[in-house]
């Protein structure tokens, strides 16, 4: 079984409204733990409960992701919300501009009142030029500067680690572009990845309804 | 006697610190970005030997929720570090040397990251093992021909310390083969999924009709078969550096008077 001591969650606006979620759907979070069949021991205080992340959660990964305001963000901050987590880099010309628009379509495909309180991280590929501040233009040149949208950076090995536990595969070409898959990915309340979206055509009514469920689950 | 004991120590614990910087250049992948190109690759720096038993457990120590007991299903399977004797530790000083293998991807690219390196792309990884300098392709050949001997039987229980295979590349790297498969940061290219494991698809894959290329088919496709919480006693892996940017610069511009590198390459 394996502990992590949860980190403070650090300042800004974003992380104080998550720390405010938290709160609120932990209530109704460590019943639906204590209840899953799941390979998680837990302990007798529900304190402690809440630190214990299930075998599966990408809770356990600590990689620190700084966004476009230069926030420190960690996947454990979104303990007891569901994530959508997508991978891009901002110089794409090929497809990312798709697949961002294509993440913005499933966002705007969520029932509007569950839509305020839906996360999104993008992740881009490419530590050395995506700096903070060009995620900040690429965000506001997308018209993507949207509240629960965080555009992130990390770490080389953060970033393939994150990559490889989506199923995200990519390759910096010589030219310094990058060939990638085309993934949407939402993780459940506890982490875990509970929706995967391969592509950009198709229709997103089904995973905008699977992405909805899972905020139905987190409220039961 | 001891003081001999202690060089001879000493002596290894330096090599296993070393780190190489690779030159600028070029090879020919069996997964090329445009067909029949050779792939350039910009100069880095590679470890000399892959990560021992004792270098992954001074990492271990350092953090340990990648100790066995404590690294969740999500980074490791069932076996990881299965071979050592103890929780902390390979147990035997014989072992201290000895490759660590049965280290998931996740958990070895997470060591490279507290070194301060990460994992060496698949393409510097196969540019490194392709600086061989033979002496006719007679030589190469056979050297090809016990390395696909040696990919179809990788001892998964291997216990040779690092630098023992006498395998070196050209500016001394030591064994990218004979001791185990090496994981590296992309072992699952985009194009992973798009080839099946089958024999035509080696054949396919052959930029050459030789033996090297052969053999580095067989390597290509065994790695993409690993998924990345694969513990077996066949992989380990060594940490590649990015240089210092200014340094960057010095070898970009040397490496253009210096003949590219697949132009030494062994011949067909």
């Amino acid at each position: 079984m394996h502990l992590i001591k949860k980190s403070p969650i650090n300042g800004g606006p974003i992380m104080k409204t998550m720390k405010r979620i938290f709160l609120l759907s932990s209530l109704f979070f460590l019943p639906l733990l204590a209840s899953s069949q799941h390979s998680v021991t837990m302990s007798n205080t529900g304190l402690e409960a809440s630190d214990a992340y299930h075998a599966e959660s990408l809770y356990h990964m600590n990689a620190k992701w700084t966004n476009q305001d230069g926030e420190s963000i960690q996947l454990s901050d979104y303990q007891g919300q569901p994530l959508i987590l997508v991978m891009f880099y901002g110089r794409c010309t090929g497809t990312c501009p798709v697949l961002m628009q294509r993440t913005w379509k499933l966002y705007s495909e969520i029932d509007e009142e569950i839509r305020d309180r839906v996360q999104i991280l993008a992740v881009s590929f490419d530590y050395k030029n995506d700096t903070p501040e060009a995620l900040k233009a690429y965000a506001d040149y997308e018209q993507l500067d949207i509240p629960g949208w965080n555009f992130v950076t990390a770490g080389h090995s953060d970033i393939r680690e994150l990559a490889m536990l989506l199923g995200v595969q990519y390759r910096e070409r010589s030219d310094g572009h990058f060939e990638h898959s085309n993934l949407i990915t939402a993780l459940d309340s506890s982490g875990k990845i509970a929706v995967r979206s391969e592509g950009i055509t198709g229709d997103l009514t089904g995973t905008a309804s699977e992405i909805e469920e899972l905020f139905t689950t987190e409220l039961q | 006697m001891p003081l001999l004991l202690w060089l001879l120590s000493e002596s290894v614990v330096m090599a296993q610190s070393g780190a190489i910087e690779i030159p600028a250049g070029s090879f020919h992948s069996v997964l090329p970005e445009v067909l029949g190109e050779p792939h350039r690759v910009d100069s880095f720096i590679l470890d000399e030997t892959a990560v021992t038993n004792r270098e992954f457990s001074r990492f271990l120590t350092e953090n340990p929720q990648w100790t066995p007991s404590e690294i969740p299903a999500l980074y490791a399977g069932k076996r990881y570090l299965q071979q050592w004797s103890n929780e902390d530790g390979y147990g035997d000083e014989a072992k201290a040397d000895v490759p660590v293998t049965r280290v998931s991807w996740y958990a070895a690219n997470a060591y490279c990251g507290w070194k301060g390196g990460r994992l060496p792309t698949l393409n510097e990884w196969e540019y490194a093992a392709q600086l061989m300098d033979f002496n006719s392709p007679e030589e190469a050949d056979r050297f090809s021909s016990e390395l696909i001997g040696w990919y179809s039987a990788v001892d998964a229980n291997q216990r040779k310390p690092v630098g023992s295979t006498g395998i070196e590349n050209r500016v001394g790297v030591k064994d990218l083969f004979g001791l185990v498969m090496e994981w590296v940061e992309d072992f699952k290219p985009p194009v992973a999924n798009d080839l099946s494991l089958d024999c035509g698809t080696v054949g396919r894959m052959q930029g050459s009709r030789s033996m090297y290329g052969y053999a580095m088919s067989i390597r290509y496709i065994t790695r993409m078969s690993f998924k990345p919480t694969s513990t077996t006693g066949m992989l380990g892996f060594r940490c590649a550096y990015d240089l210092p940017p200014e340094k960057e610069i010095n070898s970009r511009q040397s490496s253009a008077q210096t003949p590219d590198a697949s132009d030494k390459k062994i011949s067909h």
